[in-house]
């Protein structure tokens, strides 16, 4: 028989370190679904600085149990035997809360702009990461630096003791004691040491006590951001905006927005240019790339004529690694034309094309497409995933997809931005 | 007057009024402690417990719960030790904590009475404690995704120890010997001995090398022993730290599982009985003047919703407490016996009081022998199956069986082990007990992976789905489920020999 109280005792380290590898397998799930996740709208076109919400079901311990009742029969009313509630507890779920910027990182790990070279007139940036600058006397609170102040200090302190000793004649262990006792002000040690000295007062014989840190004695962390400068980099985006694409134009527009979203967040300085085109190709901003839409007919190797001028007078092969996506419905006036020409592309050295093909699977577009034009032109290999197909070429530097559907996104994006370009069997 | 203080006083009083009703318990320690602890204690199961994953889930999970105000929030933690420890939470108001007080008291009766706690070992936390230590120690030298893996799959088989604690289980070697015994074998040479026919002879041969082989594995419901004894997994194991690791997680977790045994199988009867106990003790309090009228109707309050009675959830701390309380009716107005069973007069039997007056009496036993089945055949009635609102008034030989099946092996499908040695090759087979209800075979799949990890080799189960009148065989390879329908009822290959279920 005893009630005692225990309040304030600190909650054990054990508990967190559970909770934290509890958090670390929940983001392997995050990381898995990540496709599911980014297919959402709001999460690309919507404000980047915001938390997104996820629910997460939680995960799980198995055990052997029977399998829940179909159809929720009213308890107790003897439908059959198991209809009785509370025996088992229902799926958990939990909420919880990222980082929109966490997400975007996650679904572009292992993702960045194939077959770069290296060039002698540099441009391109990398983030690599954080370096430290120097050491300073103020700073940010999460940039303290804990070992230099406590140094700091010390020597300080060390200093004042080696002074008060030559001033008043005391021992070491007096002025540690007296700096104690007059919480570590110099001024009031001086005084109080005089006074023992003069037989006033005596000073205790042992005490422990705090360590005294004065302004100057903090340091922080000062950070820089550390670069790598990589060779220039042009990005080609072409975009069908023919009338064929109208039912498409959710998803051409999700799939390419994603695309410059990936690149600009994985290199800085990497130019751009957008593409529309329909019977006549035509470079637009931005912002008319996404917003615009057109009826006309669709003629693609006008667009990689363009394309081919625009490299000549603006982005040189020299000195430019260069880079072309396109995304379209597949239906194409002149389709062998528009193969004759992406073969001349491809020859010409750029870096990489790909190129993704949107269809109805209800309709199963499947002939007489651009992408069979280019799989019968380039003898590409077929990968069938679940609803989407992905094309390898051998030799060249060309990958297609054919996809319906946003839950595709993630699959496009990592295809579209190997970091190596190697064969996948 | 502090609350700390009162709190004792109110302890002193209760510990009286204990010995009045005659319960005796053993000394009992409360710490009050903040949420953050008591919601650690709850997520760890045993303060100070192993490191794992699982833990610090539940931990959220309650955390999200407690934050958002479900329930009536958590009162009380106790546990089965010698002294017994009981936590209270410090954010609740007093009235609550003079429940937890009484009610703890009435668990305590219960834990140092009830005979299937006999067995229980009273010094769980420094075993918990050292275990912790070791598994840390696991994860730095094998690495934190090894450890997880064995203690993730010893976890999933927790539940299928043996539940049978009256007496100590019978090692398998024990049966073996016990079988050998009944081996006869007549000498040829001698002529007075009447000589045994030969189908005989050869059935007794094959019985021998069986038994001496080793092949031969009786029906155990113990899965988690049994891997202890004979995975080939942990054979396998070249590293003899890594297999001491393997034996010692699977065994802790085992040894856990039968510490928590008892209380898994009484969990209703302990809860109804500390319910009635804190009612008796708080009307005593309120009488003796130790709680203000405030107090009282703020426990009320907190009571009336534990003992929520919902139509569409059966409580079981309303349902078991109903039965404790009629039990203690019945028996002070000695409405039992053959007399009262042979009694067909309704209006008699509605005034029926002999003024027997043995209702504690009744109740104290009861608590010493009775587990929540043995519990709810034996003494619930049609009165409380009216008193609930689940039931609509039905007929209780239409609900007993119901709350019964509900209540049979923890509400879990009943799993045996059936062979070690499935076909010759080691393998594993299980079994399913089929008693009209499906298995779950999303949490199928998962778990015989699970012990594939545990066992190394392919795991079969045999069950049944649905209406099928063939069984079905699971089996996991390692990397994919099989599902394999195949033998009719009673002729099933998968079992190639009769085997004795001796437990």
């Amino acid at each position: 028989m005893s009630i005692r109280e225990v309040i304030g005792k600190p909650l054990g380290k054990s508990i967190m370190k559970d909770v934290r590898r509890h958090q670390e397998k929940v983001m392997d799930q995050v990381r898995k679904h990540i496709g599911d996740i980014i297919a959402n709208e709001d999460i690309i076109t919507g404000d980047r600085k915001r938390k997104v919400r996820i629910t997460v079901r939680a995960l799980k311990d198995y055990y052997f149990r029977f399998a829940p009742p179909k159809t929720k029969a009213k308890d107790g009313s003897g439908k059959g035997p198991g209809s009785v509630a509370g025996d088992e507890p229902g799926e958990a779920l939990f909420d919880a809360e990222f980082d929109l910027d966490e997400l975007i990182d996650i679904a572009l790990e292992d993702c960045g702009l194939p077959n770069l070279r290296q060039r002698e007139a540099f441009e391109i940036e990398v983030p690599k990461g954080y370096r430290v600058k120097s050491i300073e006397k103020s700073g940010l609170w999460t940039l303290f630096d804990k070992r230099r102040t406590a140094r700091a200090a010390i020597s300080r302190i060390t200093d004042f003791i080696v002074f008060l000793m030559k001033e008043t004649g005391c021992t070491q262990e007096e002025a540690e004691i007296a700096l104690i006792l007059s919480k570590g002000d110099v001024q009031k040690t001086y005084q109080l040491l005089l006074k023992v000295k003069r037989g006033e007062i005596t000073l205790p014989k042992k005490m422990l006590g705090k360590f005294f840190l004065s302004g100057d004695d903090y340091r922080f962390f000062e950070l820089e951001e550390e670069l790598e400068k990589v060779s220039n980099a042009a990005v080609y985006l072409l975009r069908d905006w023919s009338g064929s694409t109208d039912r498409y134009k959710y998803l051409i527009r999700m799939s390419s927005s994603w695309l410059s979203e990936a690149i600009r967040r994985l290199y800085r300085n990497v130019r751009i240019i957008f593409i529309g085109y329909e019977n006549e190709p035509e470079r637009v901003s931005e912002n008319d790339f996404f917003a615009r839409s057109a009826s006309g007919g669709t003629v693609a190797y006008r667009a990689y004529e363009l394309v081919q001028k625009l490299i000549k007078t603006e982005t040189p092969l020299d000195f430019w690694d260069v880079f072309v996506y396109q995304f379209s419905d597949g239906d194409d006036f002149q389709i062998s034309t528009a193969g004759l020409r992406m073969e001349e592309l491809l020859k010409s050295g750029v870096n990489f094309v790909g190129y993704g093909e949107m269809t109805d699977r209800d309709t199963k577009s499947a002939s007489g497409t651009l992408m069979t034009e280019f799989e019968q032109r380039f003898s590409l290999k077929i990968i069938s995933g679940e609803g989407h197909k992905i094309y390898h070429s051998k030799n060249r530097p060309f990958r297609g997809m054919v996809f319906g559907d946003k839950k595709h996104l993630r699959i496009l994006v990592t295809t579209f931005l190997p970091k190596e370009l190697k064969e996948e069997v | 007057m502090t609350e700390l203080k009162r709190l004792r006083k109110i302890e002193e009083f209760v510990l009286e009024r204990l010995k009045a009703y005659g319960l005796n318990t053993v000394l009992q320690k409360f710490d009050i402690i903040s949420e953050d602890r008591m919601l650690a204690l709850i997520a760890r199961r045993l303060p100070n417990n192993f490191s794992f994953w699982q833990t610090g889930r539940d931990y959220e999970r309650f955390r999200t719960r407690f934050e958002h105000g479900f329930g009536h929030g958590i009162l009380e933690v106790v546990f089965n030790l010698d002294p017994s420890r009981a936590f209270i939470l410090n954010t609740v108001p007093f009235a609550s904590k003079v429940l937890t007080v009484c009610h703890v008291y009435g668990h305590n009766h219960f834990f140092s009475n009830n005979a299937y706690f006999r067995h229980t070992r009273r010094n769980m936390l420094s075993s918990a404690s050292a275990a912790r230590e070791r598994f840390l120690e696991y994860e730095k030298r094998f690495g934190i995704n090894k450890v997880e893996e064995i203690l993730n799959a010893a976890k999933a088989f927790e539940v299928n120890v043996d539940p049978d604690l009256g007496r100590l289980p019978e090692t398998q070697e024990h049966m073996r010997k016990r079988l050998l015994v009944a081996i006869v074998e007549i000498p040829e040479n001698d002529q007075t001995l009447k000589p045994l026919s030969k189908k005989m002879k050869k059935e007794q041969a094959d019985l021998k090398e069986e038994l001496e082989s080793g092949k031969l594995v009786f029906a155990e419901r113990d899965i988690l022993l049994f891997i202890l004894e004979n995975s080939p997994m942990i054979e396998d194991i070249r590293d003899p730290a890594w297999r001491a690791a393997v034996l010692d997680m699977i065994s802790v977790v085992w040894e856990q599982s039968r510490y928590f045994m008892p209380q898994r199988e009484t969990h209703g009867m302990n809860e109804g009985f500390a319910v009635m106990v804190h009612e008796l003790l708080m009307v005593d309090l309120l009488r003796a003047g130790l709680l203000t009228d405030q107090e009282f109707s703020d426990y009320a309050d907190i009571n009336g919703k534990v003992l929520a009675n919902s139509p569409d959830h059966l409580n079981q701390y309303l349902l078991f407490s109903l039965v404790w309380k009629s039990i203690k009716e019945r028996w002070n107005k000695g409405q039992f016996g053959k007399e009262w069973e042979e009694c067909r007069d309704v209006w008699k039997k509605q005034n029926w009081d002999t003024k027997a007056g043995l209702g504690q009496e009744k109740v104290l036993q009861v608590c010493q022998t009775h587990s929540d089945w043995r519990f709810i055949d034996e003494f619930i009635t049609q009165e409380v199956v009216d008193e609930l609102l689940c039931f609509d008034g039905e007929d209780i030989n239409h609900v007993k069986p119901l709350v019964l099946k509900m209540m049979e092996n923890f509400g879990r499908p009943l799993v045996h082990v059936k062979d070690g040695n499935f076909e010759n090759k080691r393998e594993w087979m299980l079994d399913h007990v089929y008693d009209g209800r499906d298995m779950d075979l999303e949490y199928l799949e998962k778990i015989l992976q699970h012990g594939y990890t545990l066992w190394g080799r392919p795991v079969h189960l045999r069950t049944n789905v649905g209406d099928e009148q063939e069984c079905t065989v699971f089996t996991h390879t390692g990397t994919s489920l099989k599902k394999e329908g195949g033998c009719k009822k009673g002729e099933c290959v998968h079992i190639n020999k009769p085997l004795m279920l001796l437990k």
